[in-house]
Parts: C-alpha cells; structure tokens; sequence
C-alpha cells in the first residue's frame, strides 16, 4: 500500500509575524516575514493570500506594492486610491523556497504627487491585514535519512511548523524510564529551539509522527522483534530507522491461496530513534549524547556511545546569558557590525538574557561603549536611537555635519530598564539629510551610520534576590527550576504514575529547555517527593492525585471546600482586593490550573503545581503550556486556564482550539536568592515584615540591658579610684 | 596623702560580677554582632523609610522630653537608635552609591565618601564617648593643713603684654592656700638669655625681663628666664620643673586668670587617689571668640569651648580619659617627673604628656567648675592659628605617637584619644561638603549616586539624626548648626594643614596665639578672599543648577539634591560672611558678664541706690541701679558690690555714661584710682568663680531651628553689608593708590608721596596687617 506523502497545510499569517497587521508609511517601505521551510518538507505550492488596505491620497501611477521572496520580485500591484482595499492571492514559486528561513517581503513605493513631495506625508500609508492573511502549503515529506546526525538538522528542525510532535516510548513508568525520558524531551525541544513541540508518551510505537523509543536493551528488543527487525546491542547505544508499522497484506502462498498476513512497512517520513543501554545509567548516557548532536557527524545509523562529557557550567549561565562584571564585545554576543542606510533603516537587534531574580538596585548601570561612524552631509536633528524591550531609553545625537568615527561613547542604561530573562536591545537610526527643501533633491546616499561589532557591553554584578512566587519568571526563561541551567537541584514529580501525568511533564520539560537554552540533564524525575527535598519542586498530576498538604497551600486552596479568591474590585495591590470564598465546588473537565507557592520542604524554595481534574484536562494542559498567548498570560501565583473553541478560527484555518488565562497573585509572597539559599534571618524578615520589628527592639532592649549593666559597673569602678561610691553626688 | 575613705568591701557582689562578666560579655558581643546585622539587613526603600523615620520620631520626641531622657537607660537607646540610622546610611552609601563612573568621578566620589566615613566615624564615637558623663562631686581639703601638698603655680609667657602677666600673678597670689606651701612662679620665655642678646628682638625682651621681674618683686614670686627657647611651652614648664619641687604644680596660661577658690576645689582629689597625676578644670573666657565678636552672637549663644569643657570633658572623665589642656590644670610632680615631664614629639605636647600619663596606669579627673578665667584670640587670624596648632598637633599624635595602638591605655581610653584626632581631619571633610555640590552642577563630576526617594529615606534621617543627637548630647553647650558654622569656616583654612601633616607630620613647630589685642578700626581680614572666592563658585552653581534641571530632565533627583546640599552650604558660607569683617576691639580690659548684689552712694557716702551688676571689668563697672537721687555724667561715686563668699569692696569711679533700662537706670562707670586698687580690683573681677559658674547655668533657651536659621540669616546680612562696605573701602584706597601713581606718572615723583601721606592712618594700618 502505497504512503500518501501529500500534506496541505493552511498557517495564519501572523503566527509567522510579530504583530497582527503591517503599516507601511513614507514613500518607500518594506516589512519581511520570516517563512521556514523544513528539510523535510518538498514543498510543491505554496500560496500567498492576504488583504491591504491603501491610502486614497495615493497616486496609482507611482504607487505600488511589492511582494518579494528572498529578495526575488514576485509581484507587483498598483496601489489604486479609488480602489482602497484589495485582496490578494498569490502564488510562491515553489523553487524558491529554499529549506531555510526564506524572507517573505512586502515592500511600498508610495506617492501623492509627482514633485515637490515631503517623503513622509501622513497620507503615505498601506496596511497589510497580517491576521486575515495566510499561507496555504502543498507538500510532501522527504524520506528521513538514515543517520544518527540527522536528529539535529533533519528530524528535530526548528524550521518545522505549526507543531512538530514526538512520542517517547519507554517500558514503564519507573524513576528511571521518566529521568531518561525527560533527557531525551529536553533534548529534542532544544533542537527545535523555539517551535512548540508537542510530546506525548505511550508504551508502543505510535504512527505518524517521529518515535522515540528509550529503554533497556531487552526492551528495544523485545519492541524490535514485533516488528521482526534484528536488534543486537550492548553497552550505551543509538540508532536511527525508519518508522515500522505493522501492516496486513493479502499475498497469494504457496499453495496458491490468497492469505492475510501482517508484515512490517516502514514509513519513511517519521524516524525511529532507538535509546538503549542495560543499566539506567547506561541509557541516561545514550539519552544525553542523543541530546548533544548538534553538528552532522556521525553520518553512520548507530552509534555505540563509550563516553560522555559536558562543559562545566555554572550557575545563571546558559543561552545567551550574561555573565555580570564581565566585558562583552558585541560581536560576542551575535552581533555584527551593522550599517543604517537611508532615512528609514530597520533596526538592528542584540538579543540576551540576565538572570530572572536579579534584584535591580539604584545607582547601577549597564555600561554600552558603541563605536560607530556616520557619513557627512547629515542635518542636526538626525540621532541613533537606543531601544530596550520596546522602551525608548538613550539616544546619541548625530550633529556634525563633517561625519566622523566615534570610538568608546558611553552610555549607561540603569539596570531597572532590564528585566530578568531575555532582553532585546535594538539600535535605530534616524538619518536626515541635510538639504530637505521642498522640490530640492534629497540625497539620501549618504545617510548611513555604522555600528561597529567591537563596541562593548558591560553588566553591573547584582545580588540575586527576588520575590516569589512569580509564574512569570517561569515562563520567561524556567526560574526557578533552572538557576543551574542543566535543571539540577530540580524535582519533577508525577502525583501519579501515569502516561498523561508524563505527558504533561515532557511537554513542561521541553519548554523549561527551550526557555532555558541548555539541556536539563540535572534534573531528577520521580513519582514522589523525598522527605525533606531541598531542592525545586514541580508537580504535575491531576487534582485527586496531588497530596492534601501541598493542596492546602496553593492560593487556590483544592480539597473538601475549596478556599477561592475572587478579585472584587482593581486595586494597585491585588491581595489586598481578594475576596475569599469557602465552598464545595469542582473543576472544570477541560480546566487546567497553575499555581506556585513555597516548597513544604524548604524556605526560599518553590514548588509549582500543574494540575487538571482529569486526564482530558491534563492532556490539554500540555498542549496549552505552548501557547505564547497563556505563557505571555502568566504572572502571579495561580493561573486558571479554560480551553475555548474559536469558531472564527475555525472557520478561518481549521483549528478552533483557543485559551483563555485568568492569573492572579492571591497567596503569600516569600523571598529566594542566590542558588535558591535564604538565609533563614533574612528570608523570615521578608516574609514578616514586622518581625524585623520586633527582632529589632528585642535586639535593641537587650543591648541596652547590657549597656546600662556595663556602664553601672564602669561608673562604680571610675569612682572607686578616687575612693568615692555614688552616694557621694 | 592618702584619704581615709574606703570602698565597703562586697565580696559576693565582687564574686557575682567577675562570674557573670563573661558570659555576659558573648551575649553583649552576640546582641551588638544581631544589631550590627539587623543594620545591613536589605530592606526596600518604603521599607527603609517607615524604619528610618519612625525611628527620627522616636529620638525627636524623647529629645523633647527631659524627665525622661535624662535617665541612662533611655540615654543608651536614644544613642542606639541614633547610631542604627547612622549605620544603616553608611552601609547603604557603601553598598549602594559607590559607583564607577569613570576616574575623575570615583576619585572625588571617594574622596567624599572618605569625608563622609570620617564625620560619621567622630560621631559614633562622640555617641561611646559621651554615653554617661561624668559629674563630679566637691571633694573638701582635709582640716589638718600641714598635711596639704606644696603647690608650685607655673605662668608660662612668651611674648604676651605683660600687663596681662601681672593681673594672672597678682591673681595667682590670692589663691586661698597656704602661703608656705605655695610657690608661684613666672615663666618668662620671652626674655631668654637668647632673645635678650638678639639684634633685633633685644631691647624688648630686655624691658619686658625687667617689667616681669619687677611685677615678680613687687608680689613676692619667682620669676624663671631660660638661655634659650627650646622646645617652647613644654621646655619652659620643664625648665621650671627642675628648679622647683612643689608636690602639685598648677600650669596657667599667662592670660588665665585663676580665681581665688581653684586649689580649695582641686587638691582634695590627690588625697583621695594615689595614682591621680592630672586634674583639669575648665577654660572660662571672658571675651567673645573672632566668630562671636563678628557675628555678634557673644552672650547669645553659648561659647564654642562650653561644649568642649561642659559637654566632652565630664563625658571622658568617665573613661579616665580627661587629658591637659595646656592650662588650668594641676599635675602631680613625681608623675610628670616619671614621664619626663611635658614632653613629646607633637606640639600639643599637653595632650600627648596625659596620653604617656594615662599609658603608665595614672588616673585623671576633671572638675567641671571654672575656675580660670582667659581671654580668646581677638583675630580670625590669630584664632585660625590657634585652630591650626591644635588641628596640626592633634594630626601628629595620629602619626607619631598614635594612641588607637599605644600600649597601656585602656580600650575606652584608646577610643577617646581617637575621637580627638579623628575630629580634626574634619577640614578636609567640610571642604569636600562644601565643594561636593558645586563639582556635580558645575563640572558634571558625579560624585554621589542617589535617587530623591533614597536621598528621602537614606540621607535625611541621618542628617535630622545627627542634628538631634547633637542636640541631645551638646544641646546646652552648642546650638545645632553652630558646630557646622565653626567648621565650615575653619575648613577651608584648615585643609592646608590637615595636607602638610600628611605630607610631614614632624613639620609643624608650636606657634603661641596671640592675645589681648585690640583693634583700633574695623577691617576686612586677609583670608576673606579664598573664603568669598568659594561662596561666589556656590552661587555660580545655582543658575547652572536651574539650566542643568531644564536641559537635563534625566538627571533631575541629582539635581535637586545637590540644590538642597548647596542651599545648605549657602546659608552657612552667607551667615560666616560676617567673621571676616574683623570688629574695632578698643578696650584694653574685656568686659564681662556680672551678676550680684550692688549700691550706689556719693563720695560722701550718702546711698544714692541700689541695684546689680550687670557687667564687669579691670577699668570700670556696669551696674543698673534704681537712683534715689539724680546722677550726674562725669561726677564720681562709690560702687559696693561683694563677692560670693562675703567680701565687700568699695571703690571709687566716675559715672559714663546711664540709660533707662527695665529695673532702673543702666550706669556705665570707670574705676578711679585702679592702680591703687589694682589687687582689689583683680580679686572683684577675677576672683570669685561662681560668677562663671552663674554665668554657665544662666537660663537660656535655646532656639528651634527656624530661629537659628533666622540668626544665621541676619548674621549674614551683618556679614555682607559689612564685607560690601570693607570692599568698597579696599577699592577706594586702592583707587587712591592708583590716582596718585597716574599723577606721579603725569606730574612727577612728589606727588607720588603727598598722596599717599594722605592716605588715611586706618588704610594704612589695614595694608600693614594684610
């Protein structure tokens, strides 16, 4: 029977772009779109479909709107002013689609008048409708090479889109099978680095998508002889195969008689990833080598791995992390020189990552040393602007008319500016040309600015202290669960040994390493708490498995009566506006809850529970936690999150499935800082603030006992050289 | 001369102390280490300021009420709180605003916060030093007089007016004590062999020999020359001290004028403990300070030394740390002897000798009743010099002979003696005040990093602390703000050097302050202009303060705050601008402060009224009496007044002058005949003490800060009248030099000389002086 390789896949436009819809202004503009195309994939047609909408100010003689595929013109549609708004449809030449991330671009040419034009009047505008406008995708799979290197550019490519998914098989539900479990989810999310990545987990293979198969040796055997393929192993071991599946053909035997027999197939669009080893040590090693791929070698199907090392880390290291105290040139940090042209230049990007529990302190300042140079012939009022997060928050004023190279311009940006987890600091060039009359001609060629990669960044040293419970911080790069970024020191526990309770952890698994940027190998996975754990604590489970104790002190309080906050009114301070209300009560089947209070086992550590009533409800908590719109949600100390159908979506691209996030801070606050250590004094002041008081008078009263006691004793002595007692005065 | 009076001897309570010092010093170690810790807790900025200014609440409110904080143990939790606010600022400055924002900015930056480190640093200690004063109580004399000690009295001079050396023998003389066993003794180091056989300096030291030996002749005391003058005060005491053998010797000051009852108050204390080698007694001045005099605040606000020998002095007494002064004091001969008499490498050798006494195991005492009475520098100049000596001796201790590390003294002694230099490294810490403000708006220099809302919740409560502190511990000797103005003038002139004894502490060589000056006009001093220089860069700053809060929005908080600093630094730069218009100073003996029964009557001794002094001097009296009878101008009378103890004196003196006053009629009288009645005279003016004491324990109240700051605002209004007028005055006569020169260009030499004989005597004394 032959395998249908032909997929069609309808994507929302915006799912690609960083904002719902594109205005473009001036008489020339353009905005890109990033389209990846998997290796994977063989695309046979694509289609462009989308809306604009123009200014009526426009002249259709000179205005027009091109659409550009890595740099390639497609097309290109007179921007009509009597006809405002139009739709297009278009289709991308499959050829040049390249396996990569191609660059969809549209780009404006716009004017009102044929002279005498200000360049950016107001009334030169096109939108572009990002949230109606999609991408239809004709393809079909490639066949998945068979080499062990290609789980890092073919099987596990970030570049595949909407929603790659992963099925970990493994033998049971031990300690052990769930650690290398997660080993391999940590793994596979990382090579996808930022795309959601849906895992699921059974005991046996599972057709149409790739399989990861993690167990000992007489496992993978036993697995292997079903599906009749010879297996002979020993020691930590990988090996990559085409997917088999088990199918039933009619054949004619010997006899001459037509017979239904079931023979093994593979599909050669899904791979098969063999994790082997015969002890849970061995395995863990083969797991993790399997994670660390991350150039094409070898180019063999197996591997027998022998050994294993890892670079020592650190503490708050990892993706893109910033050390403090240390100078960083920017070329570094993945940014290279960069030169602004023209009046209206993208912006150019430097991506990191501080530490999420930095306690920002006054009077601390992130030092930028730019060198940069701009051309002659520049008006006064041009400037190189310095954006972080979105925020404007410096400028260097571009006044001489002469150019020139700047080497060593300082700029301190307080660190209260920064946020812990990643942050984006972008460099915009506002270049305007010095003669700018009115039907003059505008030389624009020399409007360029250069932003050398040797400039410098310098982060001041913080002290790690930070307010929790805090489901953002999770959400923004996985605090507190990977202060040492291979996760150690970090407890995921299941409430139950179930396959959507690992489900649920894999997915969180994934998202903590593609938060994270490092494969969380020090992270311990079980089915219970340990007495007394003092590391980080997650637990995933539904309502009913979840202990009582850890129950009772979540914001949410889930039992017999539930304990329930209902914000009342807005208040600045949204504890304080938190109605509480006692009741019997139950979840919702499709409503999954996170909340995060401090661990029942240490002070200043956290635990963080996932939670649903049921199965169902556990399955669509996974596949929610990837959602930007319920991560972007997060904040506070519980979130409460409602599966909801969109039909409009639905309609529109096939999928209805949405979320809707309620999160709120509505149970007590503690402190954790570095390393998750608190000291006891300081954490108990945090946390009662009028114990510092107390503790403070008591001190006080004390001393001054003393003091008084001391001094008594000092005075009797003073007086006693001069034979005197204090009876004398 | 061992006392008779023995300590009950309580064995158990000796036992139960020495048992319970131990585990009570951990647990005082462990509750100091929790509040030292409780200090450096991380609290936030709300946090932080509900602490910090409750706790402003607390010591403000109980600054306010005397029954209670009069009690020791709200004393020590008063102090406590005050250090907490303290600590919790330099932590956070240390923590917190010491940013590197290029060199020129970290080296001023630490260059101020070292300023800083070093005020706060006096102040805590100031808060040990003076957790429990020490008030002494009278110590009597035993009856049996052949068992009191010999006492030599040593009057140390060097180039001081010999009138003045005489009314301190003459006084000296009347001291109520056996006249066998005391021995006075003139110490004239202005008439060595030396400076007698000097070309230049010989006739006078020849005059001033015979004058002092006749002046010694007439009163029946010894008079001391040396050959030559080596080691200045302290060679010229030990010099004497070799060729006299009193048991007790009594150091005064040439200008120190002693009352007749000051060994009657100080002997007994040698009887009562044998290790006792030092007791000091205050130094009481009659005149007003150059700061007084020219800011017009004598008699209105307390003296600066009150603080000093009221506030301190009974303070470290309680340490056994109360040091020699140089004067007033009487030190035990077979102690001095052991140290080798006043000696060391400093020029406050006075401090340094109790420093070696306090090292060998002597005690000392202070009594706080005045019994000297001395005159102050007349001059910014001179008064300057005086500070100099003192910052530059008090330095050299801190490199040569350093107490913090000297072997013998006790841990709160060795704290004491900190305190004392520490202090004077205070010119370098108001310069920097002073110039902080001034850097940051004029240069850009940063300097201190805060935000309005820390400087709110950090700084403001540390300043208000310190102030209230202050207040509490000095609030009857020293008006808040007042310590500020001192040292704010002072800074600036006292930064050279703070800086040469740094650069080499063996430098600086004793120079003696002049006294008894008189000023025939008033004049603008010569160290007005580094000081008028710096109040124009603080004025300079404003209006780049007003453009830097335009033009510069990001930097607004810095702004703000460096106004209110610069602000504060005005107010006490205007309200000194005064202390450099040096005031006429025409009388040849201080009148001072008086109080105390008198009558009036004619020559022939009809009473005329009665009523009290008022005011008090060598050449004449002020007394408000309610006359019976017209007063005539110029006609004389006979004023009778008596001292504490009982005696009466009757002396004659023409009336001056009389104006109505409340009580009655205010008379000003000139004594006649005063040398006849010089003896009398020196006693009714010097020799009762308890009017000084009277004049100490005057009511007073003492002002809020609003009134001090209006004070202070018409100080300085005074200040720039005057200075504007010195100015002008300067101008013109430099005007007129140069209208003469332009004539001796035109018309030739002689006129030169005619105009500039016609330049006012004043003008030309004032050139002279500067």
């Amino acid at each position: 029977m032959p395998v249908v390789n032909a997929e069609t896949l309808n994507i929302p436009l915006y799912k690609l772009a960083d904002a719902k819809a594109v205005n473009m202004r001036c008489t020339g503009s353009e905005h890109s779109i990033v389209l990846p195309i998997p290796k994977r994939w063989k695309v046979n047609k694509a289609t462009l479909n989308f809306r604009y909408q123009n200014s009526s100010a426009l002249l259709k003689r000179t205005s027009q709107l091109e659409m550009l595929l890595n740099d390639v013109p497609l097309a290109q549609i007179r921007l009509d002013p009597l006809s405002s708004k139009g739709t297009v449809k278009l289709d991308l030449p499959p050829v040049l689609l390249e396996s990569d991330f191609n660059r969809l671009t549209f780009r404006v040419a716009q004017h009102y008048s044929t002279q005498c034009e200000n360049p950016c009047a107001p009334e030169l505008w096109t939108r572009i409708e990002l949230d109606d406008a999609s991408i239809e995708l004709d393809y079909e799979y490639r066949d998945v090479p068979l080499r062990i290197s290609a789980v890092s550019d073919f099987l596990f490519d970030p570049k595949l889109f909407p929603e790659p998914q992963l099925n970990i098989v493994t033998e049971t539900l031990s300690d052990e099978d769930l650690t290398a479990a997660t080993i391999v989810a940590s793994g596979v999310a990382l090579r996808y680095e930022f795309r959601k990545t849906l895992f699921s987990t059974s005991e046996s293979l599972e057709q149409g998508k790739d399989n990861v198969l993690v167990g000992s040796h007489e496992f993978i055997k036993r697995v292997m002889d079903y599906y009749e393929l010879p297996y002979e192993a020993s020691g930590p071991y990988l090996r990559v195969l085409h997917m088999p599946k088990r199918v039933q053909v009619t054949r004619t035997n010997r006899e001459g008689k037509k017979e239904t027999v079931e023979v093994t197939r593979f599909d050669k669009r899904f791979g098969l990833i063999l994790i082997a080893g015969e002890t849970a040590e061995q395995i863990k090693v083969a797991a993790e080598t399997m994670d660390i791929l991350s150039i094409p070698f070898p180019d063999s199907a197996e591997m027998q791995v022998k050994g294993f090392s890892m670079p020592k880390i650190a503490q708050y290291s990892g993706k893109k992390m910033l050390t403090t105290d240390r100078l960083y040139r920017l070329n570094n940090l993945n940014f290279f020189s960069h030169t602004f042209k023209g009046m209206s230049s993208d912006k150019a990007q430097l991506i990191f990552r501080v530490p999420a529990d930095f306690r920002v302190k006054p009077n601390q300042y992130v030092k930028l040393s730019l060198d940069f140079s701009f051309g002659a012939g520049m008006r006064a009022d041009s400037s190189l602007n310095i954006i972080l997060n979105g925020n404007h928050v410096n400028a260097i004023h571009i006044n001489d008319e002469q150019g020139g190279l700047f080497n060593d311009y300082e700029i301190n940006l307080p660190t209260h500016l920064f946020k812990g987890g990643e942050n984006i600091l972008e460099f915009e060039a506002v270049l305007t040309p010095l003669i700018t009359e009115r039907c003059g001609f505008i030389q624009q060629e020399n409007l360029f600015l250069t932003l050398f990669d040797s400039s410098t960044l310098v982060f001041p040293s913080m002290p790690h202290r930070v307010e929790m419970p805090n489901l953002e911080l999770l959400f923004v790069n996985g605090f507190p669960y990977t202060r040492w970024p291979d996760g150690y020191e970090t407890l995921v526990s299941l409430a139950a040994p179930s396959r959507s309770n690992l489900t649920l952890a894999l997915n969180l698994v994934g998202i903590l390493t593609q938060k994270n940027g490092y494969p969380l190998f020090g992270l311990e996975v079980s089915n219970q708490v340990p007495d007394h754990y003092d590391g980080e604590v997650v637990v995933v489970g539904e309502v009913a498995q979840v202990e009582n104790e850890w129950l009772s002190r979540a914001p949410l309080r889930l039992g017999e009566f539930n304990h329930v906050p209902y914000p009342v009114f807005e208040s600045w301070d949204e504890r304080s506006s938190l109605a509480f209300s006692i009741q019997r009560s139950e979840m919702g089947d499709h409503q999954g809850m996170i909340t995060q209070f401090e661990s029942p086992f240490k002070i200043g550590r956290t635990m963080t529970l996932f939670t649903a009533k049921t199965t169902q409800g556990i399955e669509r908590l996974s596949d929610a936690l990837w959602e930007f719109s319920v991560q972007g949600a997060a904040r506070g100390d519980l979130m409460l999150i409602d599966y909801v159908f969109n039909p409009n979506q639905f309609e529109r691209f096939g999928d209805g499935r949405d979320f809707r996030v309620t999160a709120l801070q509505a149970g007590k606050t503690f402190y954790t800082g570095k390393g998750g250590s608190v000291n006891p004094v300081q954490f108990y002041l945090d946390l009662y603030p009028w114990l510092y008081w107390v503790a403070l008078a008591v001190c006080g009263a004390l001393l001054v006992l003393l003091i008084y006691w001391w001094l008594v004793r000092q005075r009797q002595r003073r007086l006693a050289q001069s034979h005197l007692d204090d009876h004398h005065e | 001369m061992q006392g008779d009076k023995t300590l009950p001897n309580n064995n158990n309570t000796l036992l139960l102390n020495r048992a319970l010092t131990y585990p009570l010093t951990v647990f005082a170690l462990t509750a100091l280490a929790t509040y030292l810790y409780f200090a450096a807790a991380d609290l936030t900025d709300t946090q932080q300021g509900i602490l910090a200014w409750s706790l402003l609440l607390v010591i403000f409110f109980a600054a306010r009420m005397p029954r209670i904080n009069k009690q020791l143990w709200v004393r020590i939790a008063f102090l406590l709180i005050a250090a907490f606010i303290t600590l919790r600022y330099l932590i956070w400055r240390a923590t917190s605003t010491l940013v590197y924002t290029g060199p020129v900015d970290f080296f001023f930056m630490s260059l101020l916060y070292i300023a800083e480190l070093e005020v706060a640093l006096v102040y805590i200690i100031n808060m040990f030093t003076n957790v429990y004063p020490l008030e002494r109580p009278a110590v009597a004399l035993p009856k049996d007089e052949s068992t009191w000690p010999t006492v030599d009295i040593f009057l140390p001079t060097y180039t001081e007016d010999p009138d003045l050396v005489r009314i301190t023998a003459t006084a000296a003389t009347q001291i109520d004590y056996p006249k066998d066993k005391l021995n006075i003794y003139i110490l004239d180091d202005g008439s060595t062999d030396a400076r007698c056989q000097h070309p230049q300096l010989g006739s006078g030291a020849h005059y001033r020999r015979r004058k002092l030996k006749a002046v010694a002749d007439k009163l029946g005391i010894g008079y001391i020359a040396r050959k030559e003058n080596k080691h200045a005060k302290a060679g010229n005491i030990n010099y004497a001290l070799a060729r006299t053998d009193g048991e007790i010797v009594l150091v005064l000051d040439c200008d120190h004028v002693p009352a007749h009852d000051i060994l009657q108050h100080t002997v007994g204390w040698f009887f009562k403990d044998p290790k006792l080698c030092l007791v000091q007694t205050p130094h009481f001045f009659i005149n007003p300070d150059p700061l007084e005099k020219n800011l017009g605040s004598f008699h209105k606000a307390p003296s600066e030394n009150e603080m000093f020998y009221r506030g301190i002095q009974p303070a470290i007494d309680f340490w056994d740390a109360s040091f020699f002064c140089g004067s007033a004091a009487l030190l035990r001969r077979t102690a001095l002897e052991e140290v080798g008499g006043i000696v060391g490498e400093t020029i406050t050798e006075d401090c340094e000798t109790s420093i070696n006494l306090h090292a060998l195991g002597y005690h000392s005492v202070y009594v706080g009743r005045p019994m000297v009475c001395g005159l102050s520098p007349e001059t910014f100049e001179d008064f300057l010099l005086q500070r100099t000596r003192w910052c530059q001796g008090m330095l050299q201790l801190f490199f040569l002979n350093n107490p913090t590390f000297k072997k013998g003294l006790t841990f709160a002694q060795r704290v004491c003696y900190t305190s004392f230099y520490m202090y004077w490294f205070f010119g370098f810490a108001r310069f920097m005040f002073f110039v902080a403000p001034s850097l940051y708006l004029l240069f850009g220099i940063q300097i201190y990093h805060a935000s309005l809302q820390e400087a709110l919740v950090y700084v403001v409560p540390h300043i208000f602390g310190s102030l209230i502190t202050m207040r509490y511990l000095f609030g009857k000797y020293r008006w808040p703000l007042f310590s500020e103005l001192y040292e704010s003038v002072q800074g600036l002139f006292l930064l050279p050097a703070v800086i040469g004894v740094v650069e080499n502490p063996k430098a600086p060589t004793f120079k003696v302050t002049p006294k008894g000056k008189t000023l025939d006009n008033d004049f603008l001093s010569p160290l007005a202009g580094p000081f008028y220089l710096m109040f124009s860069i603080m004025v300079l700053s404003i209006p780049t303060a007003i453009y830097q809060w335009v033009y510069n929005p990001y930097a607004q908080d810095g702004i703000i705050i460096c106004l209110v600093w610069l602000t504060i630094n005005l107010v006490l730069t205007f309200s000194a601008l005064g202390v450099f218009w040096e005031r006429q100073q025409v009388r040849t003996y201080p009148r001072a402060w008086a109080d105390g029964p008198a009558g009036m009557s004619d020559v022939m001794g009809r009473e005329l009224g009665t009523g009290r002094l008022h005011d008090l001097s060598m050449s004449g009296v002020g007394i408000v009496v309610v006359p019976k009878a017209r007063l005539d101008l110029n006609e004389e009378y006979v004023i009778t007044t008596y001292s504490s103890w009982g005696r009466e004196y009757k002396l004659r003196a023409k009336l001056k002058f009389q104006r109505p006053v409340k009580d009655g009629v205010y008379c000003g009288m000139a004594f006649k005949n005063m040398e006849e009645n010089y003896e009398d005279l020196v006693s009714l003016v010097y020799g009762d003490s308890q009017r000084w004491v009277d004049f100490w324990n005057r009511e007073t109240v003492q002002p809020s800060l609003f009134d001090i700051a209006q004070l202070f605002l018409k100080m300085g209004m005074y200040g720039v009248s005057h200075s504007v007028t010195g100015v002008a005055s300067l101008l013109r006569y430099y005007g007129r030099i140069l209208m003469a020169l332009w004539r001796h260009l035109s018309e030739g030499m002689g006129h030169y000389y005619i105009a500039v004989k016609s330049v006012p005597a004043r003008a030309r004394r004032k050139r002279r002086d500067s």
